[in-house]
């Protein structure tokens, strides 16, 4: 529970939207263009997410200003280089700030699992 | 992107992002959204991306205006409601110019925004199933026959889901009549075939007990009732589920009722789609395919994917499906069908209204910026900067908008009411048009963007002068107010061009509706009811219905007051139409898809004299004309000429190919009948069989009445309970309703557009008024000086009316010439509806009365002219 409270108070100066987290998640696999973005992401939301084209960019927008994210002086594979796209990396920062929300979100869930629990048993 | 005109137009779209994001990841975004775009589904896909594109874009500019930073905000608020105080306060000096500048705005946005509801009704809004951007139809095409999307066949869309990877599961059906005995007499319901898949397809769900399974197919009959039929009904009764009922004479039971089929036709009933030889073969393409794609492929993939398994299916089978492969298409897509052409053509009128709109605020606005010169001058002169001005202008523009806005959205919302009854039902949420979220947005969004266009010329022009010379007031020829009304009257010009466009193409619209209307059918409908029956198979086989027909029309005969009655297989302008393939017999095969195809309907001898469709050579069907005797024809004018290049043709011979073995004796060649359409430009080939040589059980009853008005109905129902109780009739109509049902579309169309033209024309009047009279008090002393140099009144009222003709007739040319090139293009794409043919009284007239209208607009300020007293003029100066 403290562990909680540290947290989110460490997370109120940049609270992360869930499509922030599902961008930096794409990318910390590997370095990824707009359009690898939004497949990704539909894949692994299940379809659920699909992100608008104006949208991923100020998405990136944002990461980019805060440092979590960057642009991949060369692409992944220089055989598929398209000069119209652009790819973007994760910085360390970003690792880090990833890790801690990944963490957060799981003691979240942890939580929430265990009052399901608790109502279940009573 | 292979379409080289795209990147274009995508750069325009980027437009609407802020400069920032636009530099930063312009070209990336569109990449991005051209990759998205190849990957989209259908067309409407691809707009609705564009579009979502543009209003993301709108937003993000929204977002970064300074008034959100948080620094800002307090100030800017301030001063936004200083400036809003400050704009009620000088909107409220002078009301009568506020009330014409938002009631004028009012007309152009409700007429908008109610049109586009329309349009985000049917094009944008998603159907109302679940997933439904997953859902597609299936077809199959085949280009030896013309390569038309066709129903399908069972076995071919069998393996096409089979083979697979990209659709998820596949509904099929077929609509079928059925009569359904819940109690003493059976009624006519629209039932329908279908797979067990096609409730899960479309999202339906059992209301009440289960849906029909598989095992269905060969069991004991069964059936579900549709949620809206078991209601409206059969008044929710609970007892009806489990109970046995009779469809078409035979037992069967009930086993739940499903909700209503959405988006399309609402069906009463659903049964399991038999597995007969008629259904699983792969040659009888009848069947509706629904189908599901898988949540990770798009519909290109699929298209890709169905056409491989069409090809396969083509070598593996070529005797029965040789040419064929399948089509996907989205839903939705499918059932808005050419819809869009006449939304889209609407929204192009309704924007040249909003365009007239806008050019008339503008003007009034010109007008008032230069009453204003003085004030804004002095403003400046204590040290109000150009943009603060600037600003408070573009308030005061923007808050008559925003009034004029709301007012329109009202008024929209009464006219969605007004015309929704008289929209089409058979295209999807056309009905359920309403102003939603969306709706709103898009008439805020005109709002504001009206504001800003008519807000800023005059803003931008009032700010800009020179501060001394405004407060001298050198109000009367500067450059700069000589550049001023050459830009009104090029306004006034294209406001008359606009209006006379619009009521050209309205008027041409007009002309070819009474045209066709005017035109002799070739029928005669009036006292002339029609009615339906349809005997069950199962009590009345095929080859008995000539004696039950012969029987229904002796006892309806009988009845007082009917003068004449036959029976056929369709009516004029009735919703069902067979074509077959005909040529002279002793002609070879043609191709398929050269052939030569006809309307075929199968009538009783009193048909034509019920109808009074005129007999042009030899004679009409006899009883003699029975299954034993020899097989006879009656068709007419168009194809005897098709046929045999001549009308003289009783005793040919004419092949039905390929749907009869034995050739048909032609006994008789009839006038031509419209029976199509009344909007065709031409009558199409028809042919008439005896009913005693094909029978069958779609029948329409065609009574004659000795006087018009009689009710023939009650008396043919009731002579028919008498012949079987089993039987309903339904679907009774006068022929003079179905008439008037085929011309309802073109009428509402017509009107709408007439209402809209005739708006922009009082609206291009008012600006000419405007415009004229304010060059009359410009030029008071000129006139003045005039009329004391001896000038006459009639003389300088005429050069006043001259004024405006000038402007009215150029504006006149100009919009002739674009209706010119306007109805053109419509007549390609609305095929028979518009025909630009022959019109140049309706063009004549419409220039007449757009100058007449103009020159008595300019009538009224030219008097006041006149009346100026050339003493009181000259002490002015």
């Amino acid at each position: 529970m403290l562990i909680l409270s540290i947290m989110f108070a460490m997370n109120e100066t940049h609270p992360m939207r869930p499509i922030e987290f599902l961008v930096l998640a794409a990318l910390n696999e590997r370095d990824r263009h707009g359009y690898a973005l939004v497949k990704e992401i539909e894949a692994r939301t299940g379809g659920r997410t699909r992100v608008k084209p104006g949208n991923l960019y100020r998405v990136l927008d944002r990461l980019v200003s805060r440092g979590l994210v960057g642009r991949a002086d060369e692409s992944p594979a220089p055989e598929l280089a398209d000069a119209r796209r652009r790819y973007y990396r994760i910085t360390e920062t970003g690792r880090t700030t990833l890790r801690t929300e990944a963490q957060l979100l799981g003691a979240i869930a942890d939580e929430v699992r265990g009052l399901a629990h608790k109502s279940a048993d009573s | 992107m292979s379409d080289p005109r795209v990147p274009a137009l995508y750069r325009f779209v980027l437009l609407a992002w802020p400069q920032r994001l636009r530099e930063l990841y312009g070209a990336e975004m569109l990449t991005l959204l051209g990759d998205l775009q190849s990957a989209a589904s259908s067309p409407r896909h691809r707009l609705l991306l564009t579009f979502g594109f543009v209003t993301e874009g709108l937003g993000a500019r929204w977002a970064e205006l300074s008034f959100f930073s948080p620094h800002n905000r307090a100030s800017a608020m301030d001063r936004l409601l200083q400036d809003l105080r400050y704009a009620w306060a000088s909107s409220r000096r002078r009301p009568a110019f506020a009330a014409t500048v938002v009631l004028t705005i009012a007309l152009g946005i409700g007429a908008n925004t109610s049109i586009f509801a329309l349009f985000n009704a049917v094009m944008l809004r998603p159907l109302d199933i679940p997933d439904a951007d997953r859902l597609v139809q299936v077809f199959e095409t085949n280009a030896e026959r013309g390569g038309d999307a066709s129903n399908v066949a069972f076995l071919n869309v069998s393996d096409l889901l089979a083979r697979s990877a990209s659709l998820e599961s596949l509904g099929v059906f077929t609509p079928v009549d059925r009569n359904l005995a819940y109690g003493e007499y059976p009624e006519r319901v629209q039932a329908a075939l279908a797979t067990g898949t096609l409730f899960d397809v479309l999202g339906m769900h059992a209301v009440r007990g289960r849906l029909l399974a598989d095992a269905d197919t060969d069991g004991p009959a069964v059936a579900l009732l549709s949620e809206s039929y078991w209601r409206n009904r059969l008044g929710s009764d609970e007892a009806v589920v489990g109970t046995e009922l009779r469809i078409n004479g035979e037992p069967a039971v009930v086993v739940g009722i499903v909700s209503d089929m959405p988006a399309m036709e609402p069906f009463d009933l659903f049964q399991p789609l038999p597995r007969i030889d008629y259904v699983t073969t792969r040659t009888n393409h009848f069947l509706t395919a629904i189908g599901r794609l898988e949540p990770s492929t798009t519909l290109v993939a699929a298209a890709a994917e169905a056409s491989d398994i069409g090809l396969s299916l083509q070598a593996a089978l070529p005797g029965t499906n040789a040419g064929w492969n399948f089509l996907v298409v989205d839903l939705q897509s499918s059932l808005v069908g050419d819809t869009w052409i006449a939304l889209a053509l609407f929204l192009g009128v309704v924007a040249g209204v909003l365009v007239i709109v806008c050019v008339n605020v503008t003007n009034l606005m010109l007008v008032r910026a230069g009453e204003r010169s003085r004030e804004i001058a002095v403003r400046g002169a204590l040290g109000a900067s150009r943009r603060r001005i600037l600003r408070q202008l573009m308030t005061e523009s923007l808050l008559l908008s925003g009034l004029g806005g709301a007012l329109g959205i009202a008024f929209a919302y009464a006219a969605l009411e007004g015309f929704r009854g008289a929209l089409p039902v058979d295209v999807p949420g056309l009905r359920t048009a309403s102003i939603d979220v969306t709706v709103l947005g898009f008439a805020v969004a005109v709002s504001v963007l009206t504001g800003v266009l008519f807000g800023s010329a005059p803003a931008w022009r009032a700010t800009g002068r020179d501060v001394i010379d405004a407060l001298r007031d050198g109000a009367s020829t500067t450059s700069s107010s000589r550049a001023h009304s050459r830009a009104r009257r090029a306004l006034v010009v294209i406001e008359v061009a606009t209006a006379v466009l619009l009521l050209t193409v309205a008027g041409t619209f007009l002309q070819t509706i009474s045209r066709s209307l005017a035109r002799d059918p070739g029928f005669e409908a009036s006292r002339v009811t029609t009615m339906r029956i349809e005997p069950p198979q199962a009590t009345h086989p095929r080859e008995s219905l000539p004696q039950l027909v012969a029987a229904i029309l002796d006892a309806t005969r009988a009845l007082p007051g009917v003068e004449e009655v036959a029976a056929t297989t369709r009516i004029p302008l009735g919703r069902s139409a067979t074509m077959r393939g005909y040529k002279p017999a002793d002609a070879p095969d043609p191709e398929m898809r050269d052939a030569d195809f006809a309307l075929w309907t199968s009538a009783t001898p009193d048909y034509f004299e019920a109808l009074t469709i005129r007999m042009l050579s030899g004679r009409p069907f006899a009883a003699t004309d029975t299954a034993a005797a020899t097989p006879v024809v009656i068709i007419n004018e168009t194809m005897a000429l098709r046929a045999f290049g001549r009308t003289d043709v009783v005793g040919e011979q004419v092949h039905i190919w390929t749907d009869e073995a034995a050739p048909r004796t032609v006994i008789g060649v009839t006038s031509n009948a419209r029976t199509a359409s009344l909007f065709d430009a031409s009558v199409p080939p028809e042919y008439y069989t005896p009913f005693a040589q094909s029978p069958m059980s779609r029948i329409s009853l065609v009574i004659r009445a000795i006087e018009p008005g009689t009710d023939v109905a009650s008396g043919a129902r009731a002579a028919l309970r008498r012949i079987d109780a089993q039987l309903p009739i339904f679907d009774v109509r006068t022929m003079e309703g179905v008439i008037a049902a085929d011309a309802a579309t073109p009428r509402t169309v017509t009107s709408l557009l007439l209402t809209f033209a005739a708006t922009a024309l009082g609206l291009a009047l008012f600006g000419l008024y405007g415009v004229v009279s304010y060059a009359v008090t410009r030029r008071h002393q000129e006139l003045g000086i005039r009329l004391a140099l001896g000038a006459s009144q009639a003389a300088v009222r005429r050069l006043v009316v001259f004024q405006g003709l000038r402007m009215a007739l150029l504006g006149t040319v100009v919009g002739l010439a674009t209706a010119a090139a306007a109805t053109q293009t419509l007549a390609t794409s609305l095929n028979g509806l518009l025909d630009p043919s022959g019109n140049l009284v309706t063009w004549g007239a419409i220039a007449i009365l757009a100058l007449a209208t103009t020159a008595a607009a300019s009538y009224l300020p030219a008097r006041r002219a006149s009346r100026v007293d050339p003493l009181a003029a000259l002490r002015d100066a």
